[in-house]
């Protein structure tokens, strides 16, 4: 049962109520965006973002848009900046406790802030894509269904990445978020580089070919490698612009990933004190 | 209302998307 104004209401409901239809708080997401863009860095990294779209090559802009080198590095960075204390900031200073005595929800607060930094990722990575259909036009090579699904494909990506620095954000002080993305998928990265790259020299050096163990620990990396982490929409935007078959399951994994955190984070959200610590 | 101010409702949309999202990437794994 729900009052008017969203509370629940009639006994033996109470705030027991598992499940709302609010998803975001639209004034939250608008006063998120906003103070975002507030900050200088941001700026920068964002028209970093943008300016890969006058990079790109016409005939080859949806697979090279947010799919060559510096278009994924820049959105990641971009995407870093825009979520570090997403979520912290706003609890440390007490503003959370001081907006959650309106009748929200605090999972509809939490994917109010989500929804913000959203906005402001997508106006980046529109602003790439208009850079990018503008030079596909003028270069004559018209909009192939690969730039046409760049836009979206990427933007779930990086998304993904967005919502899970918002649910860390719950958890971790100030901007250290940003940090314990970096060390823990960083840290990863390092991990799986190191340990194929020492497979490799130790089956060129070694006389013995067998390595059972080393060879199992390498195989079951590889299993996991593609599933740490949202996975990046390149090869399936190569594969569409080239007209190949194309594996759809990156983007199938990208919408389960983003999900995933925004609920991760809104338990995380709903479990939290609220009050102020003391430092 | 919690003590501490903001219903700890959970939307179900997002509890929705997560096992529809989970289905079809499973889905797509196995027969795809």
């Amino acid at each position: 049962m729900t009052g008017p104004n969203g509370f629940a209401s009639g006994s033996g409901s109470g705030y027991a109520r598992r499940f709302t239809s609010g998803l975001v708080s639209w004034p939250v997401a608008f006063a998120c965006a906003r103070e975002r863009l507030r900050q200088g860095p941001l700026w920068v990294l964002g028209l970093l973002v943008a300016a890969q779209g006058l990079t790109v090559k016409g005939e080859a802009a949806g697979a090279q848009l947010f799919g060559s080198l510096m278009g994924p590095l820049s959105l990641l960075l971009f995407s870093l900046f825009l979520g570090a204390g997403l979520v912290s900031e706003e609890l440390e200073s007490g503003h959370a406790q001081l907006v959650l005595l309106r009748p929200l929800t605090r999972a509809e607060w939490f994917g109010g802030r989500l929804a913000g930094a959203g906005m402001v990722l997508l106006a980046a990575m529109g602003l790439a894509w208009i850079f990018g259909l503008g030079t596909a036009l003028r270069e004559g090579a018209g909009v192939s269904s690969a730039l046409l699904l760049s836009l979206p494909l990427a933007f779930i990506w990086v998304f993904a990445w967005l919502a899970t620095l918002a649910a860390v954000s719950v958890v971790a002080r100030g901007w250290s978020n940003a940090g314990w993305m970096v060390i823990g998928f960083g840290g990863w990265g390092a991990l799986y580089w190191f340990t194929r790259m020492g497979h490799g020299l130790f089956k060129a050096a070694s006389a013995q070919k067998e390595a059972p163990v080393f060879d199992a620990l390498v195989a079951g990396l590889k299993a996991i490698e593609p599933y740490v982490g949202p996975r990046s929409p390149g090869d399936l935007l190569a594969a569409v612009q080239m007209g190949a078959p194309a594996d759809w399951s990156p983007l199938l994994y990208d919408l389960l990933w983003a999900a995933a955190a925004w609920l991760v984070g809104a338990v995380l959200v709903n479990r939290r004190e609220l009050a102020r610590r003391r430092p | 209302v919690s003590r501490e101010g903001g219903q700890r409702a959970l939307p179900g949309a997002l509890v929705a998307a997560v096992a529809l999202f989970l289905a079809a990437f499973a889905l797509y794994k196995l027969f795809g």
